[in-house]
This record gives structure tokens, sequence and C-alpha cells, in this order.
């Protein structure tokens, strides 16, 4: 095999980059423990004591608001023998107790008790033995990013100055509420999710009533730098409700489905906000969790569209959801078909074209993506 | 024929099982045929429920429920091939009869196969009846699926 930074050039991918076990146990250390990666948003955890469970890469971890109000990204394994400490997904508890031998922890991950410590001839020390704790956790518009590198660069910096535009716009408020959560499967490969958010060919195609609207067309795929990338375009696509669609017609709105590197998707299209976070689980298996978000101040009405739009498009009963993952499995299955003269796929459309002048339809911004997974996979 | 006056358990658990097995022949027009205008059909998972949560997994009203059937038919790549369908109905409980209208509960096994792969959910019923003409039809159907984790990542056929 070729060093991991050869599988993918400026226009193409190599089709073990999906394929190939050992290219999946680089990426989780070479990207997943380097890189700032999505955790969740705010939202999910409004007070102390507030915490969920999920996977960072393939790390079990907790994230939670301690008793001073700040976030923590603890790692889900008890010191003394690795057991979970918290097996719930989602609530608020005062501390975290091990079922084994019920070692017990606070929301900040500090070791509160061992049990019968005198049977400890040679006495432990509690300080060293807190729950790990990820080095790096900041947030930016109240989502959650947290890194396993102690250098990361600051999360700002990270998401840099376009990306942080796109994120302003779609949250220029803070009053930001979680109002669903769908959590789902594919077989395939972690990466084919936030690529095939950010490429902006595919829908009049895998998504024909999309093509049959013929609506989705003026808008530009844009590379945000530093892997992130962003389908933006101003005319929505057509919703089952004709009142819906005139709405959206008369509001300008900027419709999105963006991506932060690695494993963040947004996308923001009429009144639905869905943030999807990537969890890989092998290198042809994956799951999503896309929560749903609104605003406290939403009307009742808002609510109601953001509900109805979000599962009716995106969600995976939706009309563009349930295609991208039939999409997912069909690529996955496909790359099994990998003779030499074949392994490589293409990422060129668009390319040469000037700056400021991309095309919704262009990869601009899935060459972003794989410029910067092939930075960290040197 | 059921009639407003002396609808029995087993009109209703007959009306339930006609219905399955239009979906389960692939004739969603007949089965939207029992569906009222004023027909939602929601699906939702167990964790929806228990947080409360405004988005479900299918909300639709009569216009977007005859979009879905439209999906199915016609555009949905993942309903090429259809999905095959099993549904196996029980636990057949009238939980409040109002004379014109009623609330039935049952529990539900989709058994979905496509392509050398079979899924299979898991799920309760609530639905509202209503005689019209002295027929029965649904008014309203939720589902609540009994997981929090959709193995198979996409719904593409009526549950």
């Amino acid at each position: 095999m070729n060093a991991f930074d050869q599988l993918t050039t400026e226009s193409t991918i190599h089709r073990s980059v999906y394929t190939s076990p050992t290219v999946y146990a680089a990426e989780l250390e070479q990207i997943w423990k380097r890189t700032w990666l999505l955790a969740g948003h705010e939202a999910e955890l409004p007070a102390p004591g507030s915490f969920k469970t999920t996977l960072l890469g393939d790390q079990p971890v907790i994230v939670v608001r301690d008793q001073s109000g700040g976030l923590r990204v603890l790692l889900n394994s008890c010191r003394h023998r690795g057991a979970l400490v918290c097996r719930d997904k989602a609530g608020t508890k005062a501390r975290f107790q091990c079922l084994y031998h019920a070692w017990s922890y606070g929301l900040d991950g500090t070791l509160l008790g061992i049990t019968d410590a005198a049977g400890y001839v040679t006495p432990l020390s509690k300080a060293d033995l807190g729950l790990w704790a990820l080095p790096r956790v900041e947030t930016y518009r109240g989502i959650i990013f947290a890194s396993f590198d102690p250098e990361a660069r600051p999360l700002l910096e990270h998401l840099g100055p376009a990306a942080r535009a796109h994120l302003d716009d779609v949250f220029s408020t803070d009053d930001i509420e979680v109002i669903g959560l769908a959590e789902y499967e594919y077989r395939g490969n972690w990466k084919l999710h936030p690529e095939n958010t950010i490429d902006g060919y595919h829908p009049r195609f895998l998504h024909r009533i999309v093509g049959q609207t013929g609506s989705f067309s003026v808008g530009q795929a844009l590379d945000l730098e530093r892997g992130h990338g962003v389908l933006a375009w101003k005319n929505a696509l057509k919703s089952p409700s004709a009142e819906e669609n005139t709405a959206v017609a008369t509001n300008g709105r900027i419709n999105r489905a963006m991506v932060v590197f690695p494993n963040m998707a947004l996308v923001n299209i009429n009144d639905f906000i869905n943030l999807r976070m990537v969890i890989p689980l092998a290198h042809d298996r994956t799951q999503i969790s896309a929560l749903a978000l609104g605003f406290r101040s939403d009307s009742p009405e808002l609510r109601r569209r953001r509900a109805t739009q979000l599962a009716a498009f995106q969600g995976p009963a939706g009309i563009a959801g349930a295609d991208d993952v039939e999409l997912f499995e069909a690529a996955q299955e496909g790359f099994a078909a990998n003779a030499p003269a074949i392994g490589w796929l293409d990422i060129s459309r668009g390319l040469g074209r000037a700056p400021g002048t991309e095309d919704l339809e262009d990869e601009t911004a899935v060459r972003g993506y794989y410029r910067e997974w092939r930075r960290l996979m040197q | 024929m059921a009639t407003a006056d002396a609808v029995t358990a087993q009109d209703v658990e007959a009306f339930l099982y006609r219905a399955a097995r239009l979906i389960d022949a692939g004739d969603l027009s007949g089965w939207l045929a029992l569906c009222g205008p004023e027909m939602t059909y929601r699906v939702r998972s167990v964790l929806t429920n228990e947080r409360a949560y405004d988005v479900g997994l299918i909300d639709d009203d009569r216009p977007a429920l005859e979009g879905r059937i439209r999906s199915i038919e016609q555009f949905w790549h993942a309903e090429e091939p259809r999905t095959h369908l099993l549904h196996m109905i029980t636990n057949v409980e009238i939980l409040e009869d109002r004379g014109d209208a009623l609330t039935v509960a049952s529990a539900v096994t989709v058994v979905a196969t496509r392509r050398e792969r079979q899924a299979v959910l898991y799920g309760r019923y609530l639905d509202e009846l209503r005689f019209v003409e002295g027929t029965l039809g649904f008014t309203r159907r939720t589902v609540t699926l009994e997981t929090n984790l959709l193995r198979d990542g996409k719904i593409t056929f009526i549950v």
C-alpha cells in the first residue's frame, strides 16, 4: 500500500480510503486523536450535572456540565478495572459510579471514593486516578468541540473566519433548544456522510424529487479552508406544502449544507436546522447522531414547520435522508470493485474554476475536505 | 358491516388486518383510501416520546403522506427494488369507544426484506378510527418504535 497521504490527490481518491481497515486504524490515531471533534451542543446540557454519553472516534466519552457550569469531556472508563462509569444515554447526575466495585467520580472526573480503601495495603493515590479528561474543550456559538491533543490550535483558529461566519449566521441568537434527536447507522465508511453533505452535484439526481422541481441550482460550493466546506444557495427546495414554498420564496434566507472537518455536518434548509455528528464504528460502519435544533423564541407555527420539514426532507425517513443512506451503502458495496486500473475515484468537477466563481455543483468543498485529510494523514 | 352502534373488537381487528394486508401487497392507494382527509401519520422512537421532542421520524399530514407514497412508488432509489413487507399486528385493544370514533392500541412487528437483507421493526400503534358512511377509517395513526437507533439507517415504507 502507498503511504496514506498518497491515497488522495487534489482530483482523486483511492478506494482503499473507504475500504481498508488499515487506513481506518490510522485515521483513528492521526485524525480523530489530533484535530478538533464535534462533541455536541450546549443546549443538550442545560444545567450542572447534565450529561450525555457518546463516542468520539472509537473512544467512549461522557460530555458533562460540571458543578461550576464548565464543560468536560471525560473518558467513560473506570480507572480501576475499566468498565463504563455511566451507562445512561443522557440525563442529570450528581456523580458517576462504576457498577463493578462502586468507585465513584465527581462531575469534573475527580475520583471521590474507593470502596473499602483500607484493603489497599499500599494506598492508592486518588489524585492520580480521576477519569481521564480530554485536555481541550471549547465552544463556538454553543457547539461543543473537544480534542485529544493538548497542543491543538485554538478552536477559533481551527474553524477560521469563513466557517465561523456561516455558523454566526445560522446561530445568530443563543436561545437554542434541542427539538429532536435521530440516531441511525449505515453500512459504509464514515467519510461518506460528510463528503455527501457538501456534494452539490448529487441532489437533482440522487434525490429525484429535487431534480423534478429544478429549484436546486443557484448557489456555490465553497472551500472554507482547514477541511471545512459549505454548499450555500438561496432558493428553497420544494416542500410538500405549497404554503411553505411561498413562505420560503419570500424570506430570502440562505440555505446551507456545511461540514466542519472531520465529524460535523450542519444542514439548514428552509426552517429546519440539523446538526449531525459522525461516529465511526468500523471502516465500513458508521452511526449518525442528528440533533434537530430550534430557538426558544420560536412561535408554535415555526416550531411545527421546523419539525415537519426536517422529518419530511432530511431525517432517515425523509425524501433526501433515506436516499443518502441508500447511496452510502451502494457506494461502499461498489468500492469492492478495486482492480488496479479502476482504483481511483474522481473529485475534479469544477477544478480550475477561478475562486469566487464556484458553481453549486462543483466538488470544491469535497476537495477541501480531503486536502485536510491528506495533511493529517502524512 | 360494522356500525357505530355495535362495533366489536373483531370488526376493529379485521380492519387493522386489512390495512396491513394492503400495505404488504404494495397497494398503497388502497391503504390511503382507508385514511380520511384529516389523516395524520406519525412515526416516533421511544426516545423521541420520552423526551417529548417535537421532531419525530415521520410527521405527515394527508398531503405529506400522499407525497410519501409518491416517493415510495416513483422517487426513492431506496425503494428500487421495493421493500417486501410483512406487518403482524397483535395486542389489539379498544381503549375508548366514543360512538362514531374509537381509540385503538395494538402492537406491530414489521419484517422488511430487501436486497438479501432483513430488518425487523417492533412498535406500537395508537390509532384513531372513525366511521365514515358505516365504514371504519383512520383519522390518525401514531407509531412508536421500540428502538432509539435505526440499525438500517432509513425507513422508506409505511410502518
